[in-house]
């Protein structure tokens, strides 16, 4: 694969087309889902130091099983 | 920008970025041996090292990565939010940042459950999350890494018009 050189990213460049990209459209609704998720996760109490303690879903293994 | 200083720029923010997954792989294949595994001892282990790696590569490189990208972003003609593809890369990189602080909170309580453990002798506590989070900060990256290869095209509002940008001097970013 040869390395794109400066003039082609110019005419790219020039030949870009006005308004707000179809890709860019799709990267905003994933990360507006992203975010809405992580944001809904934390208030609903998933947050740091959540994990492992007490009353989560967390399994375990017992110590008897080390060799 | 002199093309050295440019080129010394794009190889620290691709060794950091390169680092960086590097580490979130290696941490996702630990994450993985611990909830796979049947031994306690190898859980504890892993739990026990998650955290100090987390310190000591994660979130070091990570800072480093989002750093040296907006250093380079802003003194290249691509700037930091004239091109989608430049702006949606920093916006990922604050989200994955920010996650990972606040993940570090909950390595730590892994770390601390596992020590309970060893001191116990009780059950070994054992979760997916940082298999998930793991997995999810890959595909970010890898979907970073993708947009800096490609450099999909599209100007924002502050980059449509501004003609350094279609300058010869845009082998960054």
């Amino acid at each position: 694969m040869s390395p794109e050189t400066p003039e082609h990213r110019r005419s790219r460049m020039d030949n870009a087309r006005p308004g707000v990209p179809r890709w860019v459209k799709l990267f905003a609704v994933i990360g507006a889902v992203i975010v809405v998720l992580v944001v809904v996760l934390l208030l609903s109490g998933h947050g740091p130091s959540r994990h492992g303690g007490q009353g989560s879903s967390a399994s375990t293994i017992s110590l008897d099983t080390r060799r | 920008m002199k093309p050295a200083a440019r080129r010394a720029l794009l190889v620290a923010h691709v060794g950091t970025s390169v680092g960086w997954l590097g580490a979130i792989a290696a941490s996702l294949a630990l994450a993985v041996i611990a909830l796979a595994t049947t031994d306690a001892a190898v859980a504890n282990a892993v739990l026990l090292v998650l955290e100090p790696l987390g310190w000591a590569a994660l979130v070091p490189l990570s800072l480093a990565s989002l750093a040296s990208g907006v250093i380079q972003s802003l003194l290249s003609p691509w700037g930091l939010v004239r091109h989608y593809w430049v702006l949606i890369k920093l916006l990922m990189n604050l989200l994955a940042v920010g996650v990972l602080l606040l993940y570090m909170q909950t390595l730590a309580e892994l770390a601390r459950l596992a020590r309970a453990s060893l001191a116990s002798g009780d059950e070994v506590a054992r979760s997916a999350s940082p298999v998930v989070h793991g997995a999810a900060a890959i595909v970010l990256l890898l979907a970073a890494l993708v947009l800096s290869v490609y450099k999909p095209r599209g100007q924002t509002g502050w980059g449509s018009g501004d003609r350094r940008t279609t300058g010869t001097d845009l082998g960054t970013a």
